[in-house]
């Protein structure tokens, strides 16, 4: 084989077969490190050989045996952990094989693994670790991102993001955190942790992507494939296909969201031809197949942008249902941010008195004292209804609250606009 | 199974309903701690102005009164447990009706937890051996060293053994730092990384000895060997010998 075929055969394996060949060997040895250096050391290896052996029929199974040879072979120099070489040495004679060669032969059945990655999953995402420990493990183990690159993702120094791993896996140890899917009863809410941290990760990406960093944009894509595995693990769960959903929904705009000088676009005026379709076709038969009675806030939150994805236009976008899924999702989470977004779906479905009393009432809410989209929807509003000088003073007012030149820039040009 | 020490958190002041939900549930609680099989007592703690602080420096015992911290949010009680793990524990603890009301932090014992001959009578409220007194160990960052010295923990051993052989001892160890402490709220519905107290210094050692005065107790602190390098402070735990007139109304 040639060497680029190798490779990429080999970049394939790793985004496909990381996370199972690391959760494994973590529950096999429970060594976080040590799983995390001998699944890097099976990677290298499948390098070396894979040009003149060819690629295993099973990739995964391959690595995972490589990996666990690896970890014998560490265990046994260090001289330590004789109960530990003997369970390990046990899954190797179990498996069939303790040469190498007949590696894809040492591989569990598949069942086994896919418990691995959600054990895996539920673990980085313990409530009890702190939450930017929780991403920082999930893009480590599970998504394989080196520590360099999820530290320049969230703009922190490298040694930080080292700390925040360090920190993390001791803290498993310490506190004896289990590795372990969670009891049932406990799976939903467990689950809801799972998902704000894929969640919380897909926005740092989609919110960096007006900017030159390709690596933040990644994030996004990471946190889609991490998400469409656990629904792949956990099929039954509205509110984790919901999240996908919304996810695709959000990422299919992205090209869109940003115009050709790098300034921001609103959905209003993004040229819906470049959303991207496939995506949008994704999420909306995602949803289609969750949707019930009572939908968590991922799946309302995914039906509100399925509703923009569905409007060829924006003239046509369906404002009543979108007002009233906000409805909904205020029910559940409360949050004055949510109310605000129903304001103006209310106020672009045709009532925007109606919409600006419910912004005004917000005026009064603490929690909403520093937000600069409260005073930039309340502008963008009173623009709307002719009432120039009243828009400008709140423009001023966003305009010293908002956080990014990117967003400053688009204020300006609002202002610039209503002062005519 | 691990063993793990939970301090119970207040801002002092509990409504009456919560009191008498508490007492309510209380029963059912110990009930469903039996099924289980699960090794587990608490006590209450008294307020934190009965308790002293101890440190030995250069031969010399300074006593302060008043507790080490004077934070709005104290803590109230102390619960010794064993689980699989951290999920169990917070499982366990979050079943309590106290836990409804009030913060638990979680953390595990970092070595042996010393269990000495008056372990169940503390468990069980049986104080004639004297009041039960909690030492706690206040370190911070720069003084965390000696907490990992084998010389000192020797010491912390034998001082353990000697207190224990002059009937006096009832457990104690050593605990994580904060770095790995978990707080439940809610009875465990939200369950977050941290110590309920926001402080840089953190208890980072527990030993329960039963005085039947307090320079006994004040005494055994001053003896400790970690207190020549942090604070030892002592506080008596809330005994009926002490309140003769609640001993009808007190939660078991």
């Amino acid at each position: 084989m040639t060497t680029p075929a190798v490779r990429e055969a080999v970049d394939a394996a790793f985004r496909e077969e990381w996370g199972r060949v690391v959760a494994t060997l973590i529950r096999r040895t429970g060594d976080w490190d040590l799983a995390e250096e001998c699944a890097q050391e099976a990677f290298a290896e499948a390098l070396r050989r894979w040009p003149a052996d060819g690629v295993p029929h099973r990739p995964g199974a391959w690595l995972t045996t490589v990996a666990h040879n690896r970890a014998l072979d560490r265990l046994r120099r260090a001289a330590r952990g004789a109960e530990l070489l003997e369970e390990l040495g046990r899954e190797t004679a179990a498996a069939g094989t303790a040469a190498a060669g007949t590696e894809e032969d040492a591989m569990p059945d598949g069942e086994e693994i896919e418990d691995d990655r959600l054990r895996l999953i539920f673990t980085c995402c313990h409530p009890a670790l702190p939450l930017e420990g929780r991403v920082a493990l999930t893009l480590r183990t599970l998504a394989g991102l080196t520590t360099a690159e999820i530290a320049r993702a969230f703009l922190v120094p490298e040694a930080t993001m080292a700390k925040r791993l360090t920190r993390s896996k001791a803290k498993i140890a310490a506190a004896g955190i289990p590795y372990r899917v969670p009891p049932a009863h406990r799976l939903p809410e467990r689950t809801a942790g799972v998902l704000a941290v894929l969640y919380l990760t897909f926005n740092e990406g989609y919110a960096a992507s007006s900017g030159p960093d390709l690596i933040r944009e990644g994030l996004c894509e990471e946190a889609i494939r991490l998400a469409r595995a656990l629904r792949g693990l956990m099929p039954d769960e509205p509110e984790v296909s919901g999240a996908l959903a919304l996810m695709l929904l959000q990422h299919s705009r992205r090209r869109a969201r940003v115009g050709a000088d790098g300034a921001l676009v609103t959905l209003e005026q993004q040229d819906r031809g470049r959303w991207d379709r496939a995506e949008i076709d994704e999420g909306l038969r995602l949803l289609d197949d969750v949707l019930r009675r009572e939908p968590g806030p991922y799946q309302l939150q995914a039906a509100i942008a399925a509703c923009h994805a569905r409007a060829a236009t924006a003239a046509e976008t369906d404002w009543d249902q979108i007002a009233g899924l906000y409805t909904l999702l205020e029910r559940q989470t409360s949050s004055p941010v949510v109310r605000l977004n129903r304001a103006v779906a209310v106020a672009l479905g045709g009532d925007l008195e109606a919409g600006l009393a419910i912004v005004d009432e917000l005026a009064g809410d603490a929690r909403l004292e520093r937000y600069h989209l409260l005073a930039a929807t309340r502008a963008d509003l009173l623009r709307r209804r002719g009432d120039a000088a009243a828009a400008v003073a709140a423009y001023e007012r966003a305009l010293e609250l908002a956080p990014s030149q990117v967003e400053r820039d688009y204020l300006l040009r609002r202002l610039a606009e209503v002062r005519g | 199974m691990r063993k793990y020490v939970a301090f119970v958190g207040t801002e002092g002041g509990m409504p009456e309903e919560a009191l008498a939900e508490m007492n309510r549930d209380w029963p059912a609680y110990k009930a469903e701690l039996e099924r289980r099989g699960t090794w587990r007592f608490g006590r209450e703690l008294e307020f934190p102005e009965t308790a002293v602080t101890v440190r030995a420096r250069d031969g010399e015992t300074l006593v302060v009164d008043g507790p080490f911290a004077e934070t709005k949010e104290y803590v109230a009680g102390m619960d010794v447990f064993e689980c699989a793990d951290l999920d169990e524990a917070i499982e366990v603890e979050g079943l309590s009706p106290v836990a409804r009301f009030l913060p638990f932090e979680i953390r595990p014992l970092r070595g042996e937890l010393r269990l000495g001959g008056l372990v169940d009578a503390f468990a069980g409220s049986d104080d004639t051996a004297g009041i039960p007194y909690l030492l706690s160990v206040w370190a911070d960052g720069a003084s965390a060293e000696s907490l990992e010295d084998p010389a000192v923990l020797e010491e912390y051993a034998a001082w353990q053994q000697d207190l224990d052989a002059r009937g006096a001892f009832a457990l104690g160890g050593l605990i994580g730092g904060p770095e790995t402490a978990t707080t439940l709220r809610d009875g465990g519905a939200r369950v977050s990384d941290g110590s309920f107290l926001e402080l840089d210094e953190y208890v980072a050692g527990v030993d329960v000895v039963c005085c039947s005065e307090r320079a006994q107790a004040v005494e055994a602190a001053a003896a400790h060997p970690l207190a020549r390098s942090h604070t030892v402070e002592v506080r008596p735990f809330y005994s009926e010998s002490s309140h003769p007139e609640h001993q009808d109304e007190s939660p078991a």
